[in-house]
C-alpha cells in the first residue's frame, strides 16, 4: 500500500514511527505535522520554510501526524499560512499508459497517523 | 505515420469508466449547480476580484503582473528571471500557449518539465497531446525508445523503470535549480490564495526549492474566495483523472522566507472571450473530460488538432488566444454530437458554441450547396394522409398493415401533427417513410402529416445561423395550431424540442406506448443517437422496451461518426468511429435508431436489412401490422 491510515494514542506515536523507521529501512523517512485533517481523505500542513517543503516532498517515505479533524480542507484555509498542502496520497502518475505508479518526484509511502 | 492512435483511444476510454464510477459513487454531480454559480459570479466581477486579490498579494510580497499579450508575459518573466539558467517547470497550458519555454531556451536558459508526461514530451519536441496528459498518445514502448536511443540508457518498455530514470535524472534539477515555474488552476481573491492541483509532487518542488518562483495563470482563472473552492476542486480533479483528490493540492500566499513570488496573469484574449456571446466558454477549468469523451479526439488524439487546445472547447480558446484559421480547423474536427457536454462540470455548451464561432467559417462547396438546397424549400408542406403503400418492397420482411385498424387505441385530435423532416423524403429513406406512413395511418388517424422541410439543425451546426433561424421561424409558425409535433428524427426532435418545449415529441416513444409487445426473429440491439443522450430523448430506450426486448450491447451509446455531414468531411475518422461499433454483436442481429443519419452510417458495416428504424421496426412486427 503506497497510502496507509492508522489510528494510535499519543503514547504509541513514538514506537509507531520507530516501527515505521525499521520498516523502511535505508529509505528516507520524514515525520510532518499537519494542522488539521479529513479523515480517510488527506491531511493539510502548512509550509513555511524551504526545508519543511524538503520534508514533505524530498523523502522516500512521509509519516503525517494527524490531530485535528475537519469537515473539509476548505477549513485549514481559513487559518494563517504562507504555504500550504493538502496531502491526499503518495506522488505518483499514470502518464505512461495509465499505469498507476508511486514516487514519482516525491514520497513513494504516504503514512496517515491519527493520533487519538 | 497515421493519425489513428490506439494508446489514446484506451487511454481515454479507460478514464471515461473511471470517472463514470467516482461521479455515481461519490455523488460529485451534486457539485455541479453550486460550482457553475461560483465560476459564474467570479467570472462576472472577474475585474473587481483581480484587483482585491492583487492588492493583498502585493501586501503579502508577492509582485503580481497583469500582462495583455503573451510578448508583455514573457517579456516579464524573462527579465524578472534575471540571470537564472536552470528553471523547474511544471505542467500549465497558459505557458504552453505563450511558448515560455521555447522563449526561455532560445535565451540560453535550460528549462526542465517536471510533470514526467510533459518531460516526456519535451525530449521528443512535440505539443501536449491532451490537456492533463500530454504524453497520452505514447506506449510504455515509445518512451523507453526515447530515453534509450537519448540517454544511452538500456530501459525496458515498464512503465516504473522509466517513471524511476525519471526520478532520479530530475532529483538533481530540483535541488539545483534557480527558479521555478506553475500553473495556477485557480486563484482566490479572498483571502488570496493560487491553488494548484498536482499529483507527482512535481509542482511543490518546482514552487519551493527555487529561490524564484513564477506563478503563471489566466484572467480567467479568478475566483471570489476560497469558500465553495474545494466543490470546484473535485469537480476538476474529478473530471480529469477520476480522483475526487489529487495527491496534492497546494496552496499560496506569501513567500517563503527568502523567496521572490510572481504572479503573471495573462490576457491574451480571455477577456474578449468573457465580453463575448461566447462567454460560456470562459468558464472552462481545463479538466479534459470533453476530450476524453469525444468519439473524435479518441481516435485521433491532441496532435491532429494542431494547437495546444483541442477537441470543440479548444476551437473556441484557439479563436480568441490564438488565430481565427486554426481555430476554424479545429472546429472542422467537431462532430457537433454533443457527447462532451454532459461531461463537462462547469455545464459549457461545447457544441452550441462551436455552432455559433462557425458563423464566420468559410464551408466546403460540398456543405454549403446542400445546405442550400435543404434551405431553400419551402420550411414545411402540409400533407394529406394517404393509403400507406406496402413496407415490403418486394424483400423478405414482414408485411405491414395496410388499412386502419379499428382496434387503434388513440384517435388524434385535428391538434397533432407528425413532422417528417428532411432526412426521410430522401430515397436513401423511402422504406423507413413508407413505414412512418403507415403508423401514422394507422394510429394517428386524423392527424396531420407536415410533409416537407428541414428543422433547421444542420444549418444550425454548420454556423449557418440565419438561415437556421429562418427555418425555425417558418417551422414555429407552421407548429403553432398543434399542440403535439411528433419526429421520427432524433436530431430534429431534440433540436426541436430544445426550442419548443414539451410540444415536440419523439414519435417512437408516442408508438411504443400504442403498440403491443413485438417478437422480431433476431437479437435486437439499440444504438443511441448521440443527441439523445441528454433531456427527454435520453429514455428513447426504456420505453421501447415495452415493445422491444433490446439486447445488452457495450457500445449501445458509442457514437457512429455519422454527424450528419461529418463522414463527408472527414471519411477516414468517421469509418475508424464507425468500426468501433462492430465488436461484440452475434451472427443475426438487428440495430433500432431514431436518427437517419446514425442509420445510414450504420448501415455501411451492418448492412441495409440489419438496421432499422424503431417505427419500421415497431409496425413490421407487430400483431396489427400483419407481423410475425
Amino acid at each position: 500500500m503506497a497510502t496507509e491510515w492508522h489510528s494510535i494514542s499519543e503514547d504509541e506515536l513514538h514506537l509507531f514511527i520507530n516501527k515505521i523507521q525499521d520498516r523502511f529501512a535505508g529509505q528516507s523517512v520524514s515525520c510532518v505535522e499537519s494542522t488539521g485533517f479529513v479523515p480517510a481523505t488527506g491531511a493539510f500542513v502548512p509550509i513555511d520554510s524551504r526545508e519543511n517543503a524538503e520534508a514533505l516532498f524530498l523523502s522516500d517515505v512521509v509519516v503525517l501526524v494527524c490531530r485535528r479533524r475537519l469537515k473539509s480542507y476548505e477549513e485549514a484555509l481559513a487559518g494563517d499560512f504562507a504555504q500550504g498542502c493538502f496531502v491526499s496520497a503518495e506522488s505518483k502518475t499514470a502518464d505512461i499508459e495509465k499505469k498507476l505508479i508511486s514516487g514519482v518526484h516525491g514520497p513513494k509511502e504516504c503514512i496517515f497517523v491519527e493520533v487519538q | 505515420m497515421s493519425k489513428f492512435n490506439e494508446n489514446v483511444f484506451k487511454a481515454t476510454n479507460l478514464t471515461v469508466r473511471k470517472r463514470a464510477k467516482l461521479f455515481r459513487e461519490r455523488g460529485l454531480d451534486a457539485l455541479r449547480d453550486g460550482a457553475v454559480t461560483k465560476r459564474k459570479a467570479s467570472l462576472d466581477e472577474a475585474a473587481r476580484f483581480w484587483e482585491i486579490a492583487a492588492k493583498r498579494f502585493r501586501e503579502n510580497g508577492i509582485e503580481v503582473f497583469f500582462a495583455d499579450t503573451v510578448a508583455s508575459a514573457n517579456g516579464f518573466i524573462s527579465e524578472h528571471l534575471g540571470g537564472a539558467r536552470l528553471i523547474v517547470k511544471g505542467k500549465s497550458l497558459t505557458t504552453e500557449e505563450m511558448e515560455l519555454r521555447q522563449v526561455l531556451e532560445r535565451e540560453g536558459r535550460e528549462v526542465v518539465e517536471t510533470d514526467l508526461g510533459e518531460w516526456i514530451i519535451q525530449q521528443r519536441n512535440e505539443l501536449p497531446s491532451h490537456f492533463t496528459a500530454p504524453a497520452i498518445h505514447l506506449s510504455a514502448g515509445d518512451v523507453a525508445e526515447m530515453i534509450n536511443r537519448k540517454f544511452g540508457e538500456n530501459l525496458p518498455a515498464d512503465a516504473s523503470a522509466l517513471t524511476g530514470f525519471v526520478r532520479r535524472k530530475l532529483r538533481e534539477k530540483f535541488r539545483n535549480a534557480d527558479a521555478g515555474i506553475i500553473g495556477a488552476n485557480m486563484v482566490c481573491a479572498d483571502p488570496a490564495t493560487v491553488v494548484s492541483v498536482s499529483n507527482e509532487g512535481n509542482v511543490s518542488l518546482s514552487a519551493r526549492l527555487p529561490e524564484k518562483l513564477f506563478i503563471v495563470t489566466g484572467w480567467d482563472r479568478i475566483y471570489d474566495s476560497v469558500d465553495g473552492i474545494e466543490g470546484v476542486q473535485r469537480l476538476l480533479t474529478g473530471s480529469a483523472t477520476a480522483q475526487e483528490f489529487t495527491s496534492y493540492i497546494d496552496f499560496f500566499r506569501k513567500p517563503l522566507p527568502g523567496q521572490q513570488v510572481f504572479l503573471v496573469v495573462l490576457d491574451n484574449g480571455r477577456k474578449a472571450l468573457m465580453e463575448s456571446s461566447f462567454s460560456e466558454g470562459a468558464r472552462c477549468i481545463r479538466c479534459g473530460a470533453c476530450l476524453n469523451i469525444c468519439p473524435v479526439y479518441q481516435e485521433v488524439g491532441g496532435h491532429t488538432f494542431g494547437k495546444v487546445y483541442h477537441g470543440g472547447i479548444g476551437a473556441l480558446l484557439t479563436e480568441f488566444t490564438g488565430r481565427k484559421q486554426d481555430a476554424s480547423a479545429i472546429a472542422s474536427y467537431c462532430l457537433r454530437c454533443k457527447s462532451c457536454e454532459p461531461a463537462c462540470p462547469m455545464g459549457v455548451p461545447i457544441a452550441d458554441l462551436v455552432a455559433g464561432l462557425s458563423e464566420s467559417y468559410p464551408l466546403p462547396l460540398y456543405l454549403s450547396l446542400p445546405l442550400k438546397w435543404m434551405g431553400r424549400r419551402p420550411a414545411v408542406q402540409v400533407g394529406r394522409q394517404r393509403e400507406p403503400a406496402n413496407v415490403n418492397d418486394g424483400q423478405k420482411r414482414p408485411k405491414v398493415f395496410d388499412s386502419p385498424s379499428s382496434s387503434a387505441r388513440h384517435h388524434a385530435s385535428p391538434s397533432f401533427a407528425v413532422f417528417m423532416g428532411c432526412a426521410f423524403r430522401t430515397p436513401l429513406m423511402k422504406r423507413e417513410r413508407k413505414a412512418i406512413e403507415a403508423a401514422v395511418f394507422h394510429y394517428f388517424p386524423g392527424a396531420e402529416i407536415l410533409d416537407s422541410g428541414c428543422c433547421g439543425m444542420p444549418h444550425y451546426f454548420k454556423g449557418r445561423l440565419s438561415a437556421a433561424k429562418e427555418l425555425l421561424e417558418a417551422i414555429g409558425r407552421r407548429f403553432e395550431p398543434f399542440d403535439r409535433v411528433l419526429l421520427p428524427c432524433s436530431s430534429g426532435f431534440a433540436y426541436l424540442r430544445e426550442n419548443f418545449g414539451g410540444k415536440i415529441q419523439l414519435l417512437s416513444m408516442v408508438l411504443a406506448e400504442k403498440i403491443d409487445k413485438i417478437n422480431p426473429d433476431t437479437a435486437v440491439f439499440y444504438h443511441q443517437p448521440c443527441h439523445l443522450k441528454t433531456g427527454q430523448g435520453k429514455d428513447e430506450k426504456k420505453v421501447l422496451s415495452r415493445v422491444i426486448s433490446f439486447s445488452d450491447w457495450e457500445n449501445e451509446a458509442r457514437c457512429c461518426g455519422s454527424g450528419g455531414t461529418y463522414f463527408v468531411q472527414h471519411p477516414l475518422i468517421s469509418k475508424k468511429i464507425l468500426f468501433r461499433k462492430e465488436p461484440g454483436l452475434p451472427e443475426r442481429f438487428t440495430v433500432v435508431t431514431s436518427c437517419p443519419s446514425c442509420l445510414l452510417q450504420l448501415r455501411r458495416i451492418f448492412g441495409r436489412e440489419r438496421v432499422r428504424h424503431p417505427a419500421d421496426m415497431m409496425v413490421s412486427f407487430s400483431e396489427e401490422g400483419g407481423g410475425q
